[in-house]
């Protein structure tokens, strides 16, 4: 009998010695695991949509790079009183606008989705160029969800295959290599925490502010009638994210950003629209109205494919009108149950307003 | 479901990639949860799955054939001892033998050798005339070169009556195949293993720590040490225009990476055969400390070196016409060398075979087999003049520092050797010899050129200075344990164990940490498989 006891105590001693040391491993990997992965501001962004309000929204924004510096929601709310959030990351590829949205509408019931639509042009199928920031946004993604999963094999299938489908799953052995830059690493998490507390008064909706300029040469594609066909995977994507976007009941615009437009690509977004007026959603080449816009190639882009602080401000005022116009947004300015977004714009504004100080600067010290 | 049958196809099994370690994770709770009488069954399908799994599951068939070659080569490991022990008459019994050799040989041949040999054939012929490589190696189970040479050595001892045949099909199967002796072996013994693999056993944490811990350094020393020498190591043997010193330094990282990777394979394998308590026989023993080449060969891929010789070596000598030659030799040269020819005759089959073994190519042929044997012979038929030499120059051989020199000297011959093997061909292989003898003057002269060609090997591979100070920190790892269990007897688990539970949890979690962060591994590398990978 005793000899039982001892044995028993001898197991339960060692099973409590495994557990522990489980329990710890769990905890530092989590740890690093947080410190190590990119903790950009994009994903910060992706990653404050969840402190939202349920179901505050009226238009979500989907798409790359574009839709993330393009589109102002405060200044949108400013200007038109409907609510909206930027959901994109650098370099989103079309096979990801249904996982990302999907996730996104969880909690958010928006009446109009506006839809980047240059991916749909530039995705490829081989999209090894953009595989880090599909690794972000999957690092960024609410985890553990089948959006996530769904995301994480995506850039698995079309950015790296041939290597470990697995390790695709666990963010510690993508990014496991920053330790290069721990330092850096260690301040960015530091910040995505702060960042990403249900509180944070530096919300700002999705956009993100770059703080630079470019002069660009604008060309004119607007006679450009001919189309081009897409890859099939940016093709099949469209068409999935349209099945996808039908089977919701979900209005949707795809839109075409300013930006230096070139023939090839023009022919390539007509060869979008066509396929996204034939199964009834709207299209629109905001590059056609520039003029309208008053946007400047001198003053109003950051680089060749980006508007900068003061172009977006023209695309918003210009994208409002339109959406207000077209689509019937409601204008929620005078209820009180969204004054917040009147705080929000609040700082907003005065952040917007040190980065244009800063492009300002910037331009004349070019100018000089 | 549909992407979770997508992901489960496009998984890679291998042993240091994660679904391996789902794999021994499911294993051990299902090995040690199962009535114990069960427990080789568990292990028998554990073989199943793993060489299915290794092969890939993209379609039935890629999982599914070389499972059905491996249950065929155990259809013939275990048929061929049984008739050896039916058959009366002793011819018939050989015949048995010869026929089961044979058909384990062909196998080999086909699967391992064919290619290599057609690439050769392909060298000496010409344009329209070469013929295409078949490749039957997506069909050949995982470790077949070693199981083979398990079943070959199973079968010759049952011809010798060492012990009895197995009956059960399915022992025969498990033995076989055991999955931790397949991905580099080691090269089991029926006689040895079957007791362990047999006994139940109960889960014993002190053994499923030591073996926990033993995988954990053999991923140190495949992610951390290995793969991260193997780019620099390819950007220098890559590159035509690299110069003797960088080369020199190459073949020296090399030997680090050979070392790191084939030992980590069977840290990983041994501490997974310790977790299932499951004795296999240890293939390394510290080689780098081997005074000259047979020693270096009886402490590098022991079992290999003990098959080769019980197998090969030994039934040749005591062959007829080795008996004969012996006779002969006598006759012609005397005594001594009388003896010793037909050795050194069957010790150069023996290199041969093990040249073939490698991979079938002239460049293993000649690095891991007639060169070899030259040096080998080499220094057995001068070790008189060495003696003598020795004497004359008062060297004290049993000093510590003429040891040192010993050991420096066995890596230098066999860095001159890996040479070869690094090289793609036996022909590549010599250019770069004859590239090292001609640029060694100058290299000297402009010392700083070649310290600037190596750190451009390191930049070129992406690395910076904590890439080398890993490297390093590696290296002082492996040496310090080497030093400590090969000079003072030291056994670092057992050191580890018996210290405080803090000091051995945070070195424990030092290393998995280590592997983790530094480790070469995830997106963007590719999954590295084992060089002896056979």
């Amino acid at each position: 009998m005793k000899t039982k006891t001892g044995s028993f105590s001898v197991k339960a001693k060692n099973a409590i010695r495994l557990t522990c040391f489980l329990l710890i491993f769990c905890v530092l990997f989590s740890l690093l695991t947080f410190i190590f992965r990119p903790n950009l501001a994009e994903g910060i962004h992706l990653k404050q949509y969840d402190t939202l309000q349920d179901n505050s929204l009226d238009m979500i924004y989907i798409g790359g790079s574009v839709c993330i510096v393009s589109w102002m929601p405060y200044e949108a709310w400013n200007e038109f009183g409907f609510t909206s959030y930027d959901v994109g990351i650098s370099s989103l590829l079309a096979y990801n606008f249904q996982p990302l949205l999907d996730e996104a509408l969880k909690t958010q019931n928006p009446g109009l989705i506006v839809v980047d639509a240059r991916p749909f042009y530039y995705t490829t199928g081989h999209d090894y160029e953009h595989k880090y920031f599909a690794l972000v946004l999957s690092s960024s993604m609410k985890q553990n969800t089948y959006n996530n999963f769904k995301v994480r094999y995506n850039t698995y299938k079309y950015c790296y295959e041939g290597e470990d489908v697995s390790s695709y799953f666990i963010d510690m052995m993508s990014f496991h290599g920053s330790w290069k830059s721990f330092g850096d690493q260690v301040k960015k998490a530091d910040n995505y925490r702060k960042a990403t507390l249900t509180d944070n008064p530096d919300l700002t909706m999705g956009f993100l502010f770059v703080k630079e300029w470019q002069k660009i040469q604008l060309g004119d594609f607007s006679s450009v009638t001919d189309a081009s066909p897409l890859s099939e995977t940016g093709e099949q994507s469209l068409l999935s994210f349209i099945g996808y976007l039908r089977e919701k009941n979900l209005k949707a615009l795809f839109v075409v950003a300013p930006y230096r437009e070139t023939e090839e690509e023009r022919m390539g977004y007509n060869s979008v629209k066509s396929i996204v007026e034939e199964n009834g959603f709207d299209f629109l080449n905001a590059n056609d109205f520039v003029q309208e816009m008053g946007l400047s190639q001198d003053a109003d882009f950051y680089n060749d494919n980006h508007l900068n602080v003061f172009g977006a401000k023209k695309y918003t005022s210009f994208l409002g009108e339109y959406l207000r116009e077209k689509y019937s947004l409601a204008d929620h300015r005078s209820d009180p149950d969204y004054s917040s977004w009147d705080e929000g714009f609040k700082r907003w504004e005065n952040q917007r307003a040190a980065v244009e100080e800063n492009v300002d600067a910037l331009m004349k010290s070019d100018g000089e | 479901m549909e992407l979770v049958t997508d992901i489960l196809r496009h998984s890679l099994f291998r042993l240091t990639s994660p679904p391996f370690l789902l794999f021994l994770l499911v294993m051990t709770v299902v090995y040690y949860s199962v009535p114990k009488k069960h427990q080789w069954k568990v292990l028998l399908a554990g073989n199943a799955l793993f060489i299915g799994l290794y092969a890939g599951i993209m379609s039935v068939w890629q999982f599914a054939l070389p499972l059905a070659v491996y249950l065929a080569a155990s259809l013939i490991i275990y048929s061929v001892p049984i008739i050896i022990q039916r058959a009366g008459a002793e011819r018939k019994k050989r015949a048995a033998l010869i026929a089961g050799i044979a058909c384990l040989s062909l196998l080999f041949v086909l699967f391992r050798l064919a290619n290599s040999f057609i690439l050769t054939i392909n060298g000496f012929l010409p344009d329209g005339w070469r013929l295409s490589p078949i490749s039957f190696s997506w069909i050949a189970p995982v470790g077949i070169a070693y199981f083979l040479l398990s079943g070959i050595g199973y079968i010759v001892d049952v011809y010798w009556e060492k012990y009895p045949a197995e009956r059960s099909f399915a022992r025969v199967a498990l033995i076989a195949g055991f999955f931790p002796a397949l991905v580099s072996g080691p090269i089991v013994r029926y006689d040895k293993i079957s007791e362990s693999l047999f006994t139940p056993h109960s889960f014993d944490y002190q053994k499923f720590k030591f073996g926990a811990e033993r995988v954990i350094y053999g991923f140190f020393k495949k992610l951390v040490i290995a793969d991260r020498a193997s780019a620099v190591t390819g950007a220098l043997f890559g590159n035509p225009e690299t110069t003797a010193v960088p080369y020199i330094f190459g073949l020296f990282l090399f030997a680090l990476q050979l070392y790191s990777d084939f030992s980590g394979c069977m840290d990983i394998m041994l501490g997974t055969a310790e977790i299932l308590q499951i004795e296999l026989p240890e293939n390394f023993r510290r080689p780098f400390f081997a005074r000259n080449l047979s020693e270096f060969w009886r402490r590098w891929h022991i079992t290999l070196g003990l098959w080769a010789k019980d197998y090969i070596m030994y039934p040749l000598l005591k062959s007829k016409p080795f008996f004969e030659l012996g006779v002969w030799c006598r006759k012609k040269f005397g005594r001594k060398l009388g003896k010793t020819i037909p050795s050194y005759v069957a010790m150069l089959a023996l290199w041969i075979i093990i040249g073939l073994w490698h991979g079938g190519a002239p460049k293993y042929v000649f690095s891991s087999g007639i060169l070899l044997w030259i040096t080998i012979v080499g220094g057995q038929l001068l070790q008189p003049a060495f003696d003598k030499l020795s004497g004359f120059l008062r060297i004290n051989r049993k000093s510590g520092a003429y040891g040192i020199f010993c050991n420096f000297r066995t890596l230098c011959l066999m860095c001159f050797a890996w040479l070869f093997f690094s090289a793609d061909t036996l022909t590549s292989g010599a250019k770069a010899f004859i590239r090292i003898i001609r640029t060694f003057p100058g290299d000297l002269i402009h010392i700083g050129a070649s310290a600037g060609h190596i750190i451009a090997a390191f930049k070129s591979a992406g690395y910076n200075l904590y890439d080398i100070l890993i490297l390093m920190f590696g290296f002082a790892v492996l040496l310090t344990v080497g030093i400590l269990t090969e000079k003072m007897g030291f056994n670092v688990r057992q050191k580890l164990q018996d210290t405080n539970i803090a000091v051995e949890w945070f070195v424990l979690f030092f290393f998995i940490f280590f592997v983790i962060i530094f480790g070469i591994y995830g997106p963007g590398y590719n999954v590295a498989d084992f060089i002896y990978n056979l």
